[in-house]
């Protein structure tokens, strides 16, 4: 029997780690629209959309600076995704409510679904190498980010058959996050002299919402839905629409959360003359971090601010009014204007519970900042809170600022007192204690000026003669010559009027009036559709932006392709974000770890390498490729029914 | 000269060289505070000296609560220094710890590294000369010249970091700050005459990676309180529950201090030496 327990325990285990993907799908009837985006492509689109050419541009930077003598290499690249999706339906089952009074409603659901995928990768780097007579400057530099952003949200609302809302639900999780690097190596030569420091510099933050319960019950039932139902009737006297009635409090929200934030900070820096400044290392590297763990409940009132979220009167020409659609080949009449892409009520919901998550991930960070700045204020001002005073001998009171400022403030003079000391010089002269260190020689020997600040130091001789040595080179005629003739360069890349001009843009949403429901967004440009819908009898614009725009079955698949990828490196993969030349410019340094794997054998390591094992299948869409790596497999549906079968199989069989 | 004997000497100028270019000293710590700060931030340092250079990296996990810490403490006043002298701290005198470091003209490790270089070129040179003419007194100066070199590797370099420092004999017991100087080179250490009721407990013990010392210290941090509250900590230590025993702190660290990977190098010439020296006396021309 025992074995019977254990066998459907697995069972129920295997068929619970699928439900989450279950969960987000909705039916096929669903209204779902979104946009998708590959960074790869952004270099493309501004050529379209600006005619300015970035490859020329590098091109030119190149040019001018061989003109002008030295050597200057660069190149910068974008990759990864953006994409969102909404997604909405009706629920099949009619359910009982409570408002905040205790009362009790009979009401249906409306269920929408809001997923967020945004990756990017962006890396730049350039080397420069001068060389004069005597003089050399050589300058590598790489920088690079990451930025991650996932919003899984899922709203239920709770509305009659009149379309008056009662209350929603709200369960959502999500991470955002950002990484950058920044290094930096110089080396200049000059005056015989050499200086050569290294700089890396790095930080990342993240905020994750691993998990957020809201919940919604209204003080009365509202009508924004409503809103989207019926056309308002237009107050000339107002000049406004007569439902725009503001925002106000109407019932309570409440739940619970948790959060995560981390951040790291690091620093590593060589070469620098620290010997002068009283520190005696050669490298020093810091690096701060933390991970933050918080949890919390909010109640609150709900602000409804539907009413101002919605305009019938909203126009692009030449779409306006009441428009046909064409979603999945049916034409939908739609009324155009503007409304928020989600109900109301959730994009209310998210914000308010968002809020007190937020406010609690990053609450010990913003204590510290604050704590930091007061106390460097404090150390500008030179006094704990700039309200200090001094007081005279003669019992006179001055700002505690003034004393010692070299003017006599106190009508006896005292406040200028305090450092009427002496100092004794090396060679045993006194001069007045303030004199020491005021920038001038006043014992005959200069032992008052030796403090070790670096104006007195060998090494800011070492680095005058070094700056001088360079002001009497070539450096600055060869400055002047690479801006004349970058200038020239740039100018056939600019062209003289926009391909787009942006002013002539505008977008609106759509929506339908018999179940209030927005079924997607256009953007127009020059009165021809730039990105959107498909409106019957509406051009599309000429330029072509690489920006993907779905709905209806379309949209379904592409939320399909990416609703899984939770991580930057799925959203973004490493395989698309093509940085080789970047390599070949910046060397072993940029990628100092680099795994020199070829698969194939066909002379580019698998890192560079977009098909690594030559079937013809690019690395971030072969399945070979993105097999997980974790011990356990995921469990396929196909491979939860094979378990139940074995299971089946295998249960009569112990027990006979 | 026979093949044994150029083995011998291109070992020795390997093992040397490889010597030269290793790491000289580590010194690395790890200090956790341990009560009184949320999440257990931890202080890792380490400190690396080799040929030409010296490194020094320290990583702060957990570093939000620690950073609350110093930012939100006060230094307290020299009256309260004073008055909590006699509740049990130890020692007032925080200049002790940054002591003159007057002992060399410029840099003490910068000359140990000197005669280090010094003697590995006089050790080649008497090991070279050793095989050439193996007179008593040329392996006598191998072996003198042999425990020259670890001798400054075992004390010199170990004294000269000292020195450069501004550590005065006995300080790891921690007499200065609140954490032993584990962190010392945070800036924000806290001294220990600005706490209350301060209990230290250090230790140390031989390892294969050198000497390691322990070091626990605990007691309530006065710049955590009110100034009108420090008194009464002062005179009665608060109990768990008790107004004031948020100022507690605890703190535990762990320091290594070892010669690097040069000692393992400089410890392989040894055996080439004693090679050298059990030799059966042969005709300086064998050949």
């Amino acid at each position: 029997m025992s074995q019977r327990i254990l066998s459907s325990f697995i069972c129920l285990l295997l068929l619970t780690s699928i439900a989450p993907a279950a969960a987000a799908t909705g039916p096929s009837d669903s209204v779902i629209w979104g946009v998708s985006y590959d960074w790869g492509d952004f270099e493309g689109d501004i050529l379209e959309m600006t005619g300015v050419d970035t490859d020329a541009a590098n091109e030119d930077l190149e040019a001018a600076a061989e003109y002008a003598g030295f050597d200057l290499a660069s190149d910068q690249v974008l990759s990864g995704s953006s994409n969102f999706f909404i997604e909405s339906w009706d629920g099949d089952e009619t359910v009982e409510i409570q408002d905040i009074h205790g009362n009790t409603h009979q009401v249906s659901q409306r269920i929408t679904e809001l997923t967020v995928r945004h990756g990017l990768l962006a890396d730049a780097g350039f080397t420069v190498s001068w060389v004069d007579d005597d003089e050399a400057i050589d300058i590598w530099y790489s920088a690079s980010q990451e930025m991650v952003l996932v919003i899984d949200a899922t709203y239920v609302e709770y509305v009659d058959s009149d379309l008056l809302v009662y209350g929603a639900d709200l369960e959502m999780s999500g991470l955002v996050s950002n990484t950058a690097d920044l290094s930096m190596n110089l080396q200049v030569i000059a005056a015989g002299e050499v200086e050569a420091p290294e700089v890396d510099l790095g930080y990342s933050i993240s905020m994750e919402v691993p998990s957020l319960s809201s919940e919604w019950r209204v003080d009365q039932p509202l009508d924004y839905l409503q809103q989207l139902n019926e056309e308002p009737n237009w107050d000339d006297e107002n000049g406004s629409w007569d439902d725009e009635n503001g925002s106000s409090a109407s019932g309570i929200i409440d739940g619970t959360f948790t959060t995560l934030t981390g951040y790291s900070l690091s620093a590593e820096i060589s070469g620098i003359p620290t010997e002068e400044i009283g520190v005696n290392l050669d490298t020093f590297n810091v690096e701060l971090s933390d991970s933050i763990p918080g949890e919390g409940t909010f109640s609150d009132d709900f602000y409804d601010i539907g009413g101002e979220m919605t305009d019938w009167g909203w126009n692009c020409p030449p779409v306006g009014g009441t428009e046909d659609l064409t979603i999945d080949d049916t034409t939908v009449e739609v009324q155009c204007g503007l409304a928020a892409p989600v109900s109301p009520g959730m994009a209310v919901m998210m914000a308010q519970s968002l809020a007190p998550a937020f406010d609690n991930g990053v609450q010990e960070l913003s204590s510290v900042l604050q704590g930091q700045i007061e106390s460097w204020f404090e150390e500008i001002s030179g006094s704990d809170d700039g309200n200090d005073t001094f007081v005279c001998d003669n019992g006179e009171e001055i700002p505690a600022y003034w004393e010692n400022d070299g003017y006599e403030d106190c009508s006896d003079g005292s406040d200028e007192n305090d450092g009427g000391g002496t100092f004794t010089c090396d060679n045993g002269e006194e001069i007045p204690a303030d004199w020491e260190n005021d920038g001038e020689e006043d014992c005959s020997d200069g032992s008052d000026e030796n403090d070790g600040s670096m104006e007195q130091s060998g090494e800011f001789e070492k680095l005058e003669s070094m700056m001088e040595a360079l002001m009497e080179s070539d450096l600055e005629k060869t400055m002047e010559a690479f801006s004349e003739k970058l200038d020239e360069l740039v100018e056939d890349n600019v062209p003289s009027e926009p391909i787009i001009d942006l002013e002539e843009s505008c977008a609106l949403l759509f929506w339908t009036t018999d179940d209030s429901r927005v079924v997607g967004f256009a953007i127009l440009n020059s009165e021809e559709l730039l990105l959107g819908s498909s409106v019957f009898g509406v051009k599309t614009h000429d330029v072509e932006l690489n920006v993907q725009y779905h709905d209806g079955d379309n949209a379904r698949t592409a939320k399909m392709d990416i609703v899984g990828a939770t991580e930057l490196r799925d959203i973004a993969p490493q395989s698309k974000h093509d940085n080789s030349e970047l390599y070949d410019i910046l060397g072993f340094e940029y990628l100092p770890d680099l795994d020199l794997t070829d698969t194939d054998n066909d002379g580019v390591i698998d890192y560079f390498d977009q098909d690594d094992d030559n079937d013809g299948i690019p690395d971030w869409d072969d399945p070979e490729l993105n097999k997980p790596n974790d011990s356990l497999p995921a469990p396929s549906v196909l491979a939860v029914i094979s378990m139940l079968g074995a299971a089946a199989i295998l249960m009569p069989r112990r027990d006979a | 000269m026979n093949s044994r004997k150029l083995v011998v000497i291109a070992l020795s100028g390997l093992f040397l060289l490889t010597a030269w270019s290793s790491t000289w000293f580590e010194i690395s710590a790890v200090g956790v505070y341990s009560e009184g700060l949320e999440r257990e931030p931890t202080i890792t340092t380490e400190y690396i000296i080799d040929s030409n250079q010296e490194s020094f990296e320290i990583t702060i996990e957990n570093s939000t609560p620690l950073l609350l810490y110093w930012v939100n403490r006060e230094n307290v006043s020299p009256e309260i220094d004073s008055e909590n002298n006699s509740s049990g701290s130890t020692g007032d005198n925080s200049e002790e710890s940054t002591s003159d470091n007057q002992a060399c003209s410029v840099s003490c490790l910068d000359m140990t590294r000197g005669f280090l270089k010094l003697t590995m070129i006089a050790m080649f040179a008497v090991i070279c000369l050793s095989l050439m003419r193996p007179i008593r007194s040329i392996k006598i100066a191998t072996v003198v010249t042999w425990l020259i070199g670890i001798s400054i590797i075992l004390i010199a370099i170990p004294l000269a970091i000292a020195t450069d420092f501004g550590i005065s004999s006995g300080n790891e017991s921690g007499g200065e700050s609140s954490t032993g100087g584990f962190d010392t080179n945070t800036q924000e250490t806290v001294e220990v005459n600005q706490f209350a009721h301060f209990q230290q407990d250090s230790g140390f013990g031989i390892s294969l990676d050198g000497i390691k010392f322990t070091y626990d210290s605990m007691g309530f941090d006065l710049g955590l309180l009110d100034e009108e509250d420090r008194e009464n900590i002062i005179e009665n230590a608060p109990v768990e529950g008790e107004s004031g025993y948020e100022s507690l702190i605890g703190f535990d660290g762990e320091l290594t201090i070892g010669p690097g990977s040069l000692i393992t190098w400089w410890l392989l010439i040894a055996p080439l030496l004693i090679l050298n020296l059990i030799e059966p006396r042969e005709p300086f021309e064998e050949e």
